[in-house]
């Protein structure tokens, strides 16, 4: 009771107020016809909060949202599992699970009686057209009367989250195999080419421990083969994201960022699709920079954790690629750079990460074009192209007008004739 | 719109209507018939529709409300005129109605006759006031404002009725109001979102079908219920007597005690006069009256059974003093006049609701709002403002002296006067046998009334003693009893069983309270006592209007009207005049039905009068109270402060009073203090909250390094007292302390400041728990060391 009163609204405070003031000028006046108005004024807040107050809540709530991770326009479903977890009837509840609001409507639901031992699920959907990462929930609990003179609010503390990724395009299969071949190692093999087990033997070579030989190959192949235990696929990719702020214009679902975010996406899934282990550096410092994703055979789910961190990328005010180039400088493998606006400085920090890479391709967005003010000036990202090129990365020029699949392809066959015009000299 | 909605709005405008119509139901005692209601509530019905259809449309709001009134006026004209539109002549038409309506109303006293014009105004009014109300409540959707509106509504019966509003015309009314306040929430509610059912299933329409049948039972629950309480709680919990509340009751105790004498109840005041017999002058009046005399101050007509009591007075029968006077009811041009002019001063001890006069008063020259009952000619003050204290006024009366052929020969009273021949249903039978023994075989009105008289003045049968008789009652019983069995009283008793008697007889009597006979003072003014007031019986004989008898014995003093020793008159003669019972100056009297049942109990007194003093005397009271109340905590802090101070006189004590006091000052901004904490750890918290002043240049108070200064002493001085085996003193901790506090309270809001001073919420905490906790921990650390040394 007391808890309810607390929780009285205006109107209830109102109807309070004046009910009593009437009750008391009613009392000195003598008016029993004017008591009698006081008395409803003060009878009608004072007998809900009864009612409200005499009645005990203990409601319980899950929540699961599926799937946890969506990439932008597919829809998702959460469902909260309610149970009445008291022994009393409760009366009329008010819920609403927290939803930001770029996820959809506010999820509002309404219990009117709900008996003992009564359990429940609901479901609504959520749907995001924008990427990031959005926490659902708290969920909160409005215990209200017929007249709106209480209003009692408790939240749960349970969270959910939803990730909801950046678009991922589907990419051409480009020839990255004539870039590599000369490498001599970190060879993907595409899984289209045979079994997982034909990707896991090889055939016998003098020197091989006899205990490696695959027989079940053997007797399929006709000759001796081993398993390729020791040498595992060292195909691997690192992935280059620019996200300072200096390098990017626009704003919001139309920045050049958004850009190579989804370019960035669209390139790791389609990477670890291709038996690559991929993992994306930033120019931020990064404790898990060298951690490879590889870790799952799915290329789904290995491509995950650097979806989710691009879900949630943002421009960072850092002035240089120093700690992308000290990342990607203590390993090699393909490396796919996705800068923005460069400035001369940039270009001696992407030397170096050449001279330890194998092979590296770089998109550079000309950001010009994405700043309406700046489109009469001549874009100096074609110039970075010829700049990076000395320093043997093979560069393309991105602009917003082009699809990021479109651009993979037309970086595919820069890639091939570098490798060729590389091969040559 | 979806039909959710419009389903929705059509419920709430019609619990307004309903809580509209309800609401009106209490103006049914003002008048006689309640066709208006039906007439209103078609015309609402009209009007709401349309309002519903345009909302349904998405009209404009204010469009929706012109349109609705132009709807209602159409429909008045069609209705209540000859006329298809409101053309200029229809209009006039209805406001000719209406201004008769007017003056009906100011010439009736409740429940006024319904003619076809009291109708149609009455059902427009209540048309009007429906309009407003589906404007704030549907179109405006401010539901809980319209119970000012409904309350406005409800006060006019109240305020015409002196409160006795029945209590069936307020249940309809209150319950259409609650749920018209719980159809509001219920939308609110219901569109809150989607409803999960028991069942399990979910409606994904939101509007389409909503159970709410827990919803509903609570509603009935919390609205029928409150709506009980409300009716039913007057009837158990009686209303307070302000006399009670604010005087400490009244057991027959005089007012005139603390200086005067409050009349507000002029029965009561009559008994305590003359049972204390106070000699106080009340008032003093110069007059042309050779003998003046029987001043009345109110006339009792209502004979309940249990009491002679003052009847409702309403302002629509009554007249301003400052206006011309009608002439004494019944009284024809043929009895002859004797003006009397009078001059009065009343004295600041006699606080009367009544002006006393002589009967009957034809001008009234006074300052302030009095009233003239048309009907019983005493003269009350408006509404309870004016009190008679101090008052000086003159008047002017015209004293009846009939004949006694007028008198033997009155026709039959008509039945305006009916009221004054009331007597409760089953009266006594023996007071009814006494009476015709009484008077015996007298043929008419005049001779009954004299056989009355005659009767209470022989010494023979009644004695008249103020000591002995039954102090302040003059019911039925009381009055059998002071008839059949005691035959002791005083005047109240004699007039009042004379004015019964009268009424057994058909005779309409009525009881007049008022004064009876001055002293002349040494100046020449005529000065009436408190032991002067009187009470006399006044029958009513047509053509002569009422007239003055006296039965109370002569030992008293007071000598019979001059009638009754029968003036000179021809016994032969014929009555001078057909007296016409249709005079126009007869007053037209409804009988009012809805007698005020408060006036039962003389205790409760009917007027505001006292009831103002006392709100004003509760108010005044109450902000003493408030303003004590409010300085409550500031004192006890300051004391506690003070004490704090004054006890400190060891150094250590005085190292902890210090400590204790900015303890309680953070206590009160509201700030974290852990007393578990140490000196030295809290002295830092404290620090980052005086460096906090760095950040903006302070202009006023200590500076900061000042306060890190000081608060640098209190807490090596705070150390020592507490860890050093003999503290030493530190001087200036009483300013060390009131500078960190000062440098500290700086850096808080002004909203956090203002509670810190008058809410201190330290005061809360027991004083010395903290310090004696510290101190043995002071100890225990102290043997530790020892122990460790060993």
């Amino acid at each position: 009771m007391r808890e309810a009163l607390s929780a009285l609204t205006t109107r209830g405070r109102a109807f309070l107020a004046a009910g009593f003031t009437v009750t008391l000028c009613a009392l000195v006046l003598g008016f029993d016809a004017l008591l009698r108005v006081g008395l409803l004024a003060v009878a009608l807040p004072l007998l809900a909060a009864f009612v409200v107050g005499r009645a005990r809540y203990r409601l319980s709530a899950q929540r699961t949202v599926s799937p946890q991770r969506v990439s932008p326009g597919q829809p998702a479903t959460v469902s909260l599992s309610m149970a009445n977890e008291g022994a009393m009837p409760m009366s009329l509840l008010l819920l609403e699970d927290h939803v930001p609001y770029a996820l959809g409507t506010r999820a509002r639901f309404m219990l009117d009686r709900v008996g003992p031992r009564w359990r429940q699920q609901v479901n609504y959907p959520i749907c995001s057209e924008v990427r990031g990462r959005f926490q659902i929930g708290p969920l909160s609990i409005r215990v209200s009367d017929p007249f709106g003179f209480i209003e009692l609010v408790r939240y749960f503390r349970e969270t959910s989250d939803l990730v909801v990724v950046p678009v991922v395009h589907a990419l051409d299969r480009i020839a990255l195999e004539a870039a590599w071949t000369a490498q001599g190692e970190n060879r993907p093999r595409a899984f289209a080419v045979g079994s997982a087990e034909d990707v896991m033997t090889r055939e016998y070579r003098r020197g091989d421990d006899l205990r490696r030989v695959h027989w079940r190959s053997t007797a399929r192949v006709g000759e001796l083969m081993v398993r390729r235990e020791e040498q595992p696929w060292q195909s691997r990719a690192t992935i280059v994201l620019d996200s300072r702020r200096i390098a990017h214009r626009g704003s919001g679902a139309a920045s050049s960022l958004e850009w190579l975010v989804a370019a960035a996406a669209s390139i790791a899934v389609h990477l670890s699709r291709s038996g690559y282990s991929v993992r994306l550096v930033t120019d931020r410092p990064d404790p898990e920079a060298n951690a490879w994703h590889d870790r799952l055979a799915d290329p789904q789910v290995q491509a995950g954790p650097i979806l989710d961190e691009l879900a949630v990328m943002s421009v960072s005010e850092r002035q240089g690629m120093h700690y992308a180039v000290d990342a990607v400088a203590g390993s090699a493998g393909l490396v796919i750079g996705l800068f923005g606006a460069l400035q001369g400085s940039d270009v001696a920090d992407l030397a170096r990460m050449r001279a330890h890479g194998s092979s590296v391709l770089a998109m550079i967005l000309d950001t010009s074009a994405w700043d309406d003010d700046d489109s009469s000036k001549a874009s100096p990202a074609a110039r970075m192209v010829g700049a990076l090129g000395q320093h043997g990365w093979n560069a393309v020029v991105a602009d917003p007008y082009e699809s990021p699949a479109a651009t993979w392809t037309r970086l595919g066959a820069v890639a091939r004739h570098g490798a060729r015009t590389g091969r040559s000299a | 719109m979806s039909s959710g909605a419009l389903t929705h709005q059509l419920r709430l405008s019609g619990w307004a209507l309903l809580a509209t119509l309800g609401t009106c139901l209490a103006l049914g005692p003002l008048f006689e018939d309640r066709r208006y209601l039906v007439h209103a509530g078609g015309l609402l019905l009209l009007a709401i529709l349309t309002g519903a259809t345009l909302r349904a449309l998405n009209a404009n709001r204010l469009l929706v409300f012109v349109a609705q009134v132009a709807v209602a006026a159409e429909i008045a004209v069609l209705a209540y005129t000859e006329s298809l539109l409101p053309t200029p002549t229809a209009v006039a038409e209805i406001r000719d109605g209406y201004v008769r309506f007017a003056e009906n109303a100011q010439m009736y006293t409740a429940p006024m006759p319904t003619d076809a014009s009291t109708t149609m105004s009455l059902a427009l009014i209540i048309v009007a006031i429906g309009l407003v109300v589906d404007l704030i409540g549907v179109t405006y959707r401010r539901v809980p404002l319209l119970g000012l509106v409904f309350l406005l509504v409800y006060m006019v019966p109240v305020a015409q009725l002196a409160g006795d509003v029945s209590v069936f015309s307020f249940v309809p009314g209150a319950t259409a109001f609650v749920f018209l306040l719980a159809a509001d929430e219920r939308e609110r509610l219901t569109h809150w979102g989607r409803q999960i059912a028991m069942s399990g299933q979910v409606w994904t329409q939101a509007y389409s079908a909503v159970d709410d049948s827990g919803l509903r039972q609570s509603r009935y629950r919390i609205g029928f219920g409150a709506v009980a309480l409300a009716s039913l709680l007057p009837f158990v919990v009686p209303s307070i007597d302000p006399q009670i509340l604010f005087d400490g009751g009244s057991g027959g105790q005089l007012d005139g005690n603390d200086g005067g004498l409050d009349v507000e109840n002029p029965v009561l005041d009559m008994r305590r006069n003359l049972s204390s017999q106070t000699d106080e002058v009340l008032l003093r009046i110069q007059t042309d009256d050779p003998e003046p005399g029987y001043l009345r101050l109110a006339a009792l007509d209502r004979f309940t059974g249990d009491e002679w009591s003052v009847g409702s007075r309403t302002t629509a029968n009554a007249v301003d003093t400052g206006g011309a006077l009608p002439g004494a009811p019944g009284r024809v041009a043929s009895v002859l006049n004797v003006g009397r002019d009078y001059e009065v001063q009343v004295t600041d001890a006699l606080r009367s609701d009544w002006l006393p006069v002589v009967y009957s008063p034809s001008r009234v020259e006074v300052d302030g709002d009095w009233l003239v009952d048309e009907t019983h000619f005493d003269i009350r003050g408006d509404d309870g403002q004016d009190d008679s204290s101090g008052l000086r006024y003159s008047f002017r009366s015209t004293v009846a002296d009939p004949t006694q052929d007028q008198l033997q020969f009155a026709p039959d009273p008509p039945s305006s006067v009916a009221q004054f021949t009331t007597l409760p249903s089953g009266f006594s039978p023996e007071i009814r046998e006494l009476t015709e023994q009484v008077t015996g075989n007298a043929t008419n009105g005049f001779s009954k009334a004299l056989a009355l008289q005659q009767y209470f003045r022989d010494p023979a049968n009644f004695e008249y003693d103020l000591a002995q008789a039954d102090d302040g009652e003059n019911g039925e019983e009381a009055i059998e009893d002071f008839l059949l069995n005691t035959q002791v009283g005083y005047c109240e008793q004699f007039a009042s069983a004379m004015a019964v008697m009268a009424r057994v007889e058909g005779i309409p009597s009525r009881v007049a309270i008022g004064f009876l006979r001055p002293s002349e003072s040494p100046d020449g003014w005529q000065e009436f006592r408190g032991e002067d007031m009187h009470a006399w019986p006044e029958l009513y004989f047509e053509g002569v209007g009422w007239v003055r008898f006296e039965p109370t014995p002569a030992s008293q003093g007071a000598a019979a009207p001059n009638f009754d020793a029968g003036r000179a008159d021809d016994p032969s003669a014929t009555p001078t005049e057909s007296l016409d019972p249709n005079d126009t100056q007869t007053t037209r009297v409804q009988q009012d039905p809805f007698q005020p049942n408060r006036d039962d109990d003389p205790a409760a007194g009917g007027d505001a009068d006292a009831g103002v003093w006392g709100v004003l005397r509760i108010i005044l009271v109450g902000f003493v109270l408030l303003g004590a109340l409010a300085v409550l905590p500031r004192t006890l802090r300051e004391s506690r402060r003070r004490r704090r101070w004054s006890s400190a006189t060891t150094p250590a004590g005085a190292a902890e009073a210090a400590w204790s006091e900015l303890r309680d000052s953070m206590v009160d901004l509201r700030l974290p203090w852990d007393d578990r904490d140490t000196a030295r750890h809290l002295g830092r918290s404290l620090r980052v909250r005086i460096d906090e002043r760095r950040r903006a240049p302070v202009l006023t108070g200590p500076t900061t390094e000042q306060a890190v200064q000081a608060l640098n002493t209190l807490v090596v001085a705070v150390e020592q007292s507490r860890y050093a085996r003999t503290p030493t003193a530190v001087p200036g901790l009483q300013e060390a302390q009131r500078t960190v506090v000062e440098a500290i309270t700086d850096t808080q809001p002004l909203s956090v400041r203002r509670r810190g001073i008058w809410l201190p919420r330290s005061v809360l905490r027991r004083p010395g728990t903290d310090r004696s906790h510290s101190r043995a921990r002071g100890q225990v650390a102290g043997e530790a060391v020892l122990l460790l040394r060993d």
